[in-house]
């Protein structure tokens, strides 16, 4: 079965990318949000094999959300990988430390972007 | 402006507030003239006071013991500070205004006053410089012109102490302004060359179709130099942050070989490119080092020696245990540099040859590689004897040979 993936950032044109990587190079389905609220929401609805997170967003922030999704068992066994233009060596150890199962830099390649989350997530290809 | 205006005038009160004087220590250099106006008057009890919203704060005295704080009513200063002008007061108990006010009465006995008003910076008067008797005194004109002198000192004082109170803010609202951009910088970057490298890689990678080849040749320009672009970003940030001293080193022992080993598979492909041999010779040595730093500042040599290097030529890393460290060695057989330039090349921006465009470096490289280099107590320099130019790392012994498992 075709994995789905939920993707929350706020800029539409770094959404529109990650998409079409997932979708083309990944072969996943994804679903995109423009916001940490709007994450939680879609994850609690139709809870995605994966969440990838950004960082730095208006409101509730990837941090923020990853511990909104943590606090309901709905949501809380959901993987989550922090993709994020902020690759602060603290910041990342801190985020694992949460339980984040990986930090991947932005920008990436995006023709390596679904092979590093398989990595990190531990899928197979 | 009528006098109470003038004591609670908001602008006298931020210009007290702004010395920043207000329950410190009390600092010799104005103790000097409290201590001189004590003699000069020949008073028992001399203040240097700031008044403020709700009392006459004691900025230094002599002879008035260990009291910082005098209510306003009970002060000949506040009257001072309201009538921005001297007050000479001979006998408390005979003058008409005083005998029946708290100040006339005061309990520590005053029965004489003589105050001048003091200036700030911004020529607001912030308190007074007074004499205090517990005789009656008939002052005379030499005694108004030494406490009007002495005001003048103690301006003075006042600003200095306000000029360096200041300058330290200012340098600390600058290094927070450069925290900010540098963080803004990152984010506000990062984020469109995410968009702009994302879309060119699978455009390029024909994910949504074959491109034509003159297409193909397009988009591959376009993402070489997006890619040149947020490497410049992400070595502007790091060299920011090292430099300001915010990174940590995280040092454990590594084998010497190891972080070479890293930095010579980073530049695998451009040296393979420009058909560039690398050829490394490492000692059995382990180091304690931040690994990844130490691998990313070689790899910085690295690229810059296999940029220098003519093509069929080699590079050669060598690496030895020292008396006192660890010696690594970059040598590259490419044209060398200028011994005038030697020191230049570690700048930001500066290249051996600002014509030469075919060099494809953000010009930081060195700068990192240095940076990097002496924040584990390091040296990195650089020498061209006959062609060529070879870089060595020493790192001192504290950063070395510490031999794990024997």
């Amino acid at each position: 079965m075709t994995r789905r993936l939920l993707v929350v950032d706020d800029e539409p044109d770094v959404r529109a990318v990650v998409r079409l990587s997932l979708e083309h190079v990944g072969g996943w389905q994804v679903v995109d949000v423009d916001g940490g609220l709007a994450g939680v929401d879609a994850a609690r609805r139709e809870p995605p094999d994966a969440v990838v997170l950004d960082v730095m967003m208006p409101g509730t922030d990837g941090p923020a959300t990853y511990r909104l999704l943590q606090f309901d068992a709905r949501t809380a066994d959901i993987p989550v990988v922090m993709l994020t233009a902020r690759v602060d060596r603290a910041d990342r150890q801190a985020w694992l430390a949460m339980g984040v199962r990986g930090v991947l830099a932005k920008p990436f390649d995006p023709m390596r972007l679904p092979v590093q989350l398989r990595e990190v997530l531990g899928w197979q290809a | 402006m009528t006098p109470a205006d003038v004591l609670d005038d908001p602008v006298r009160l931020r210009a007290v507030d702004d010395l920043g004087l207000v329950g410190q220590p009390f600092e010799d250099r104005f103790d000097r003239v409290t201590r001189l106006l004590g003699r000069v008057l020949d008073v028992p009890v001399t203040l240097l006071t700031l008044v403020t919203e709700d009392a006459v704060a004691v900025v230094s005295t002599a002879g008035g013991g260990e009291v910082r704080r005098i209510e306003r009513d009970a002060a000949f200063c506040t009257e001072v500070v309201q009538s921005q002008e001297a007050l000479l007061v001979p006998d408390t108990t005979a003058d008409s205004r005083w005998a029946t006010s708290p100040l006339g009465t005061s309990p520590a006995g005053t029965r004489a006053y003589a105050g001048v008003p003091l200036r700030g910076p911004g020529g607001q008067v912030v308190g007074t410089l007074c004499g205090l008797d517990v005789r009656s005194r008939r002052w005379n004109d030499g005694d108004l012109a030494a406490l009007v002198d002495l005001s003048r000192w103690a301006e003075v004082e006042l600003a200095r102490g306000d000029a360096e109170r200041q300058r330290a803010l200012g340098e600390q609202a600058i290094a927070r302004m450069k925290d900010e951009l540098l963080s803004v910088v990152s984010h506000e970057l990062r984020t469109p060359l995410t968009s702009l490298k994302g879309a060119l890689g699978l455009l390029t990678a024909g994910v949504v179709g074959a491109l034509p080849p003159s297409g193909q040749e397009l988009t591959r320009i376009a993402l070489e130099n997006a890619d040149r672009l947020s490497r410049l970003v992400d070595e502007i940030c790091d060299l920011e942050r090292l430099s300001a001293g915010q990174v940590v080193l995280e040092r454990r022992p590594h084998p010497l070989s190891d972080v070479v080993r890293h930095a010579v598979g980073a530049v695998s492909v451009q040296a393979e490119q420009a058909r560039v041999v690398v050829r490394t010779s490492i000692g059995d040595v382990t180091t304690w080092l931040d690994g990844a730093r130490i691998s990313h500042a070689l790899k910085h040599l690295l690229e810059n020696a296999v940029r220098a290097s003519p093509a069929g030529s080699a590079v050669d890393v060598r690496g030895r245990t020292t008396d006192d460290g660890v010696l690594l060695e970059v040598e590259d057989r490419g044209c060398g540099i200028d011994p005038r330039d030697l020191e230049r090349v570690f700048g930001s921006f500066t290249r051996g040859d600002s014509s030469d465009n075919r060099t494809h470096g953000t010009g930081l490289g060195l700068a990192l590689a240095r940076t990097v280099v002496e924040a584990h107590g390091g040296r990195l320099t650089a020498r061209t004897v006959g062609r060529g130019t070879t870089f060595t790392v020493a790192l001192p012994q504290r950063a070395a040979a510490r031999r794990v498992g024997a």
